[in-house]
């Protein structure tokens, strides 16, 4: 007796997996991951290279680049979640920022931990979301993007101003003990809090809004919502908690940035201005909306930044050009790849291209212009035809 | 009568589309609704679906009235709707596109009390062992998007987009099944498998509103169909009647 074949029929782990075995990777997977190995492997090249020629001290600066992209990353993930599912940017997010760091320096100063400080204003900064969303924000849903744009740049202003009034305009250090730097060979020292402590609660962050995003029902969710708000809201998610939830977010990650800032160095009312301006250079680098890009752009930006220090260092030298004030000059590289960016890729590193634009985007938009010019006398010659 | 939509009055804003639209769905029927450009097809369907302000009239389903629920509601009801473009999630995987269409049904032991809607009344809730289960049973209907589940549904063809949102919107299994132009740019050997699908569908026991183009196609495998015209009903009659009947064939089939 033959054996009937076997019934198709897939068990739920299968599935999941996409139907085939457990560490099968997709295409698109497998291809990230080299780039992404790629990148690593040239990163790392670089830097051997650097400390070959100019000896092991220049890897101070890829360290401090590090720990800069640490903060502005954390900080970029909220800014940009909170794009992706209500389409502006949130002006207010330096300030946010700054309220963090305060709220953690009120609790530390009323006797707990600066631990406890961040974890309270972690959770603190969450209810401060939803507030901000449900005075401000849900009642500007559906008026365009310019409306709630103007309405953030006036919420950092009353947080701002909020905290000049309550905390005073004088610069608060956190009372942590000033920790020197652990040396690792002659001339190269990493600080414990701004080399190391920055850049693991900044990997953490990213891991957990990555398993966020991609494993848990609310991040579905959040990115349905992202893609296509009409019909997300046609397919039954619950869009009101979901945008509700991506502004917990956002702004207790902007706590904790707030606070990675603030040990870096003091605590002023206008401490998310300059950084806000970075984060807004990451978030478009890397693409709008997407958080995976935030984090690559954060990267550029902040790497970018210090290791082009030594370069103007260099350039400051009386016998090279002698730039005055040179090491203030590094704050500019970020900007000018935000430009070159925006000109090459404007939907960013990791963005996706908008349908219509294919790789080489200017000849693209320059035969389509000619084509459509084309088209339309084609047409008026049709009509006179006719 | 499974759902009844009478003397609908809705729009965009100020702008009134439908004045006095009604149709109604039997049980397991396909209602084909056809008529030209800007005859408010679509505009009825969302309407239906609470998309649109309602106006005027109600829509009854299962003999209560559901007029002006919000989407989620009707979904949790047994409604499914399939928008005509834009139907999936393009960067969620085909799976999580999936996901999403069974997510009212979510238990969520996180779900935060005062945004909870109120199940009464609804079919129990399913964790993601369950999900994923009906997924699979739903992804049998679409064999070929069995080796695509972890792609981005934003990589797909055309042809498999449509049939991405049509598996999405049969994860509660729904009662009644609002279609939006299926056959909307795809290719014609695509409609044929389109529209054999929806009659599977049918046939399976779920009762299907189909807005259509292609109105000679639609109304071939439709039960009933309703011609609408400017925002007004025009003709109504059963599939064939319709496409035999003179004055539809002149004026809305091509001759």
């Amino acid at each position: 007796m033959a054996i009937p074949p076997e019934p198709e029929s897939l068990s739920a782990w299968t599935v999941a997996r996409g139907g085939r075995g457990l560490f099968h990777l997709t295409r698109r997977t497998r291809r990230q991951l080299l780039r992404g190995g790629v990148a690593c492997l040239a990163f790392v090249g670089l830097n051997a290279l650097l400390a070959a020629r100019f000896g092991v001290s220049i890897l101070n600066y890829t360290i401090a680049g590090l720990s800069v992209s640490s903060i502005v990353i954390v900080s970029a993930i909220g800014l940009t979640l909170i794009y992706g599912i209500r389409g502006f940017a949130n002006f207010a997010h330096g300030d946010i920022i700054a309220l963090g760091a305060y709220v953690a320096l009120f609790v530390n100063l009323n006797g707990l931990s600066l631990i406890w400080g961040t974890i309270a204003a972690f959770a603190v900064l969450a209810l401060f979301g939803i507030l901000f969303e449900l005075v401000i924000f849900s009642r500007l849903e559906g008026r365009g993007p310019v409306p709630p744009i103007v309405a953030s740049v006036g919420l950092g202003l009353i947080i701002q101003n909020g905290i000049r009034t309550l905390a005073t305009t004088r610069p608060w250090l956190y009372p942590v003990p000033a920790y020197s730097d652990i040396p690792i060979a002659p001339g190269l020292g990493v600080n414990p809090i701004r080399h190391i402590l920055t850049p693991a609660i900044g990997l953490l962050f990213v891991v957990s809004a990555h398993i966020l995003l991609t494993y848990t029902n609310l991040g579905k969710a959040m990115r349905a919502t992202a893609d296509n708000l009409e019909l997300a809201k046609a397919t039954g998610i619950d869009t009101k908690r979901v945008t509700y939830a991506t502004w917990a977010i956002s702004c207790s990650f902007a706590s904790t940035a707030g606070v990675l800032l603030g040990l870096t160095s003091f605590l002023r009312p206008e401490m998310g201005l300059n950084i806000l301006l970075l984060i807004f250079a990451a978030v478009i680098v890397g693409g709008v909306g997407s958080p995976w890009g935030a984090v690559l752009g954060g990267l550029v930006i902040g790497l970018s930044q210090e290791m082009s220090a030594p370069l103007f260092i260099w350039l400051g030298q009386p016998d090279v050009i002698g730039l005055v004030n040179a090491s203030a000059y590094k704050v500019a590289i970020p900007f000018i790849i935000l430009i070159v960016v925006l000109i090459l890729r404007p939907w960013g590193i990791a963005g996706r291209p908008p349908a219509f634009v294919s790789r080489v985007y200017f000849v693209e938009r320059i035969t389509q212009a000619i084509l459509s010019r084309t088209a339309k006398a084609e047409q008026a010659d049709g009509d006179d035809g006719g | 009568m499974l759902l009844q939509a009478q003397d609908l009055h809705s729009g965009y804003g100020e702008m009134e589309i439908l004045h006095g639209v009604s149709i109604d769905l039997d049980q397991k029927e396909i209602v084909a609704v056809i008529g030209p450009n800007g005859a408010g097809k679509s505009t009825l369907i969302k309407t239906i679906f609470g998309l649109l302000r309602i106006s005027g009239g109600q829509v009854l389903f299962d003999g209560a009235d559901i007029t002006g629920k919000p989407p989620r509601e009707l979904v949790l009801q047994g409604l499914a709707y399939v928008p005509q473009t834009n139907n999936t999630f393009p960067s969620l995987t085909v799976l999580e596109n999936l996901q999403m269409g069974a997510i009212t049904r979510r238990t969520s032991p996180l779900s935060i009390p005062w945004t909870r809607t109120d199940h009464s009344g609804t079919q129990s809730q399913m964790n993601d062992a369950q999900i994923r289960e009906r997924a699979t049973h739903v992804v049998g209907m679409f064999p070929n998007l069995r080796p695509k589940l972890r792609e981005r549904a934003g990589t797909l063809s055309g042809g498999e987009q449509q049939m991405v949102a049509l598996a999405k919107s049969l994860m509660l299994d729904p009662k009644v099944l609002l279609i939006d132009e299926p056959s909307a740019g795809l290719a014609p050997k695509l409609v044929e498998a389109l529209f054999s699908k929806i009659l599977e569908i049918n046939e399976a026991g779920t009762a299907v509103i189909m807005v259509e183009q292609n109105a000679k196609k639609a109304l071939a495998i439709a039960h009933r169909g309703y011609v609408l015209e400017t925002g007004r009903n025009r003709f109504a009659g059963t599939g064939q009647d319709l496409l035999h009947n003179a004055d539809v064939a002149r004026l809305y089939l091509g001759g």
